[in-house]
């Protein structure tokens, strides 16, 4: 571990420092965007090596158990229910590690925007019901619903616990295990061997696409017109996918050098012991408990 | 476009990842039979082309104004071919939906029928029939951005019925009807996004064309192939047409529910109880066209056989079918003028990249 350099070590952290982006630079602007998910994508490694619940599961059963709780979490219809859903996805986050600044996402943006798109269901135009507070918006006359609001909590805590589900499957296992375990799914092996292919050539592509952004923003000293500025990104584009297509067929080749013949073999660790059984009945319990009972 | 997860009942993303199933299974095969070994890389590359794109800002309408993103499935379905395109921008959607949370893990069926199917095949479509065989850099920008555009307005309007359909299918999911999600999304996407599409789709097509042609897909088929396939569905369709005779006649049922003409109404108006009698506007509007064939038939057949009446409607159908094909003929001799320099505007600006 001595021989490697700071930046490579395990517990090193991506601190990618965004440039100030000046509303009017467009080129800045994606180039900020490219290196979030840059930072991302390497990142969440470091909650994915944590010890925690979930990290320690074969990827197989977390995502036949994750993805059966989401799958419950759209069938349930009563607040209880979601409410219990929702409290199930906080104790699977603690008991993973997960920093709850990872799950902010999952459990502020994204309900605060269902909730500003459900918000007019809540009146009584959308959803009938007893009015709770009327009143009058130019020619209208307005009600807030019991029915209304009781519709609203409901979505908001669906969305919120199947967008949590999601994230935590995401950040406590590397996409490259994410995709082996969606074997269990029954998906073939072909479509997995893409999804690890095109993980692993991503970062390839984004700094290529980083490269092309940086080459623009050192010309340049202003904007252009806008047909030029639109020529240009779609330039940008155009060399990028040239340069997907050369990285394809030297990677093909490299491929048949080592012996490709299109069988496909992919390296499952048998790791299967007593913990993803347990794992599995507690979830699959917990998911028709809450469907059938609630 | 990306529908997240509680949006859709089961009773609608269940049915889409059967669809999607096929789908893939059909794409894998077609794609599997042109290319072979070679296109496992080129596809998982293309696919991480599909995602990076969708990150690239492109200026709408002013310089350093609006923004927007581009989907960037009808260039890809251009470039590589509309079955690749389905698989690669699936592969783009699972992985935004499981490592990025952007999209729902449930919707994943949906999302990829509508941005990895409709939106590919519409553009592709639009973009085959105005591109030609050797089209100039002109036409192909042109059929790129009307390929584009109506690619992602189809594939707008897929999501939009999608989500507009929850309120008839179930209760406690998207509780918008088709009366609002259509307009909502066909509004934005047709003065905006569409725009984003169509600019990208068009000026990618024409900077690949300028620099590096041979990366556009080369016609493998002969050009009668097409056609001649067309043909045969054309001929099927039009064999089917006596169905719309049969099935009413099997089941006792009347004419189109709705499609009354001023002399039926007034009786279907009395069976539920309302005043028997013929809107005057209607009574005036019907006066003005006279049909050449009213009710596809002969006038004086209309109470033959059904075997009689079949043979008149299967006419009609071919008759259509002529009629059409005639037009398209026309306009297309219309449309495929050469053009005497070639170039976009704008394009040349284009070699400041590294």
């Amino acid at each position: 571990m001595d021989s490697l350099p700071a930046w490579m070590r395990p517990q090193a952290t991506l601190d990618m420092p965004a440039l100030p982006a000046p509303r009017r630079n467009l080129a800045r602007r994606t180039l900020n965007s490219l290196a979030r998910l840059l930072a991302e994508m390497l990142g969440d490694d470091a909650v994915a090596a944590r010890p925690g619940l979930l990290q320690r599961l074969d990827p197989r059963a977390k995502v036949v158990g994750l993805i059966g709780l989401v799958v419950a979490a759209t069938l349930l219809h009563s607040l209880a229910a979601l409410g219990l859903m929702y409290l199930l996805c906080i104790v699977l986050a603690v008991a993973s590690r997960v920093p709850a600044r990872r799950l902010l996402g999952a459990w502020l943006a994204a309900p605060l925007f269902s909730a500003v798109i459900i918000l007019p269901a809540i009146l009584n135009v959308v959803t009938p019901g007893h009015p709770l507070w009327t009143f009058r918006l130019g020619p209208w006359h307005l009600a807030v619903t019991g029915a209304g609001l009781l519709f609203a909590a409901k979505f908001v805590l669906r969305v919120a616990a199947c967008v949590s589900l999601a994230l935590l499957l995401a950040v406590t296992t590397r996409p490259a295990r994410l995709f082996r375990g969606l074997r269990a799914l029954g998906v073939p092996k072909i479509f997995i061997m893409l999804l690890l292919m095109m993980e692993r050539y991503l970062a390839v592509i984004v700094r290529a696409a980083e490269e092309i952004h940086e080459a623009r923003i050192s010309r340049s000293i202003a904007p252009g017109s806008l047909r030029q500025e639109q020529a240009w990104v779609a330039a940008g584009m155009g060399a990028l996918f040239r340069r997907t297509q050369k990285l394809g067929n030297a990677v093909y080749l490299a491929m048949i050098s080592r012996g490709y013949t299109g069988d496909i073999y992919l390296l499952d660790e048998p790791r299967w012991s007593w913990r993803e059984w347990a794992f599995l009945a507690a979830v699959a319990a917990a998911g028709v408990g809450l469907v059938v009972l609630l | 476009m990306h529908i997240p997860d509680g949006y859709l009942s089961p009773q609608t993303y269940v049915p889409a990842f059967a669809a999607m199933a096929g789908m893939w299974a059909w794409a894998s095969k077609r794609v599997g039979d042109s290319l072979r070994l070679r296109q496992v890389p080129l596809l998982a590359l293309g696919a991480a082309f599909s995602f990076v794109i969708m990150m690239f800002n492109v200026p709408m309408f002013l310089p350093g104004g609006t923004t927007g993103h581009a989907v960037g499935a009808v260039l890809i379905a251009i470039l590589l071919g509309p079955w690749a395109a389905v698989i690669a921008v699936s592969l783009a959607l699972i992985l935004q939906a499981l490592t990025f949370g952007d999209g729902g893990i449930t919707a994943i069926g949906a999302n990829c029928l509508t941005m990895a199917v409709v939106m590919p095949f519409a553009g592709w479509g639009v973009y085959r029939l105005l591109a030609g065989r050797a089209p100039s850099i002109r036409r192909q920008v042109i059929a790129g951005a009307a390929g584009g555009y109506v690619g992602l307005n189809a594939g707008a309007l897929a999501t939009a019925v999608l989500l507009g359909i929850q309120p008839l299918i179930a209760h406690g999911y998207n509780p918008f009807g088709l009366k609002v999600a259509v307009p909502v999304m066909a509004g934005e996407h047709l003065l905006l996004f569409g725009f984003v599409e169509a600019v990208v789709t068009g000026l990618v097509l024409a900077y690949v064309t300028r620099t590096d042609p041979s990366l556009l897909p080369q016609s493998t088929t002969s050009p009668r192939a097409p056609v001649l396939r067309l043909a045969l569905a054309l001929g099927a369709l039009v064999l089917l047409t006596p169905l719309g005779l049969y099935v009413p006649a099997l089941v006792k049922a009347g004419g189109a529910w709705g499609e009354w003409g001023p002399k039926e109404l007034p009786a279907k108006l009395a069976e539920h109880g309302l005043p028997a009698r013929t809107p005057i506007h209607l009574a005036q509007l019907s006066a003005i066209w006279k049909a050449p064939l009213p009710d596809y038939a002969l006038p004086g057949l209309k109470t033959a056989p059904l075997w009689q009446l079949s043979l008149i409607y299967v006419a009609c159908g071919l008759l259509a079918v002529l009629a059409l094909s005639l037009l398209a003929l026309g306009l297309q001799k219309l449309f495929s003028r050469k053009d005497p320099d070639g170039f976009p505007p704008g394009v040349d600006a284009t070699a400041s990249h590294s």
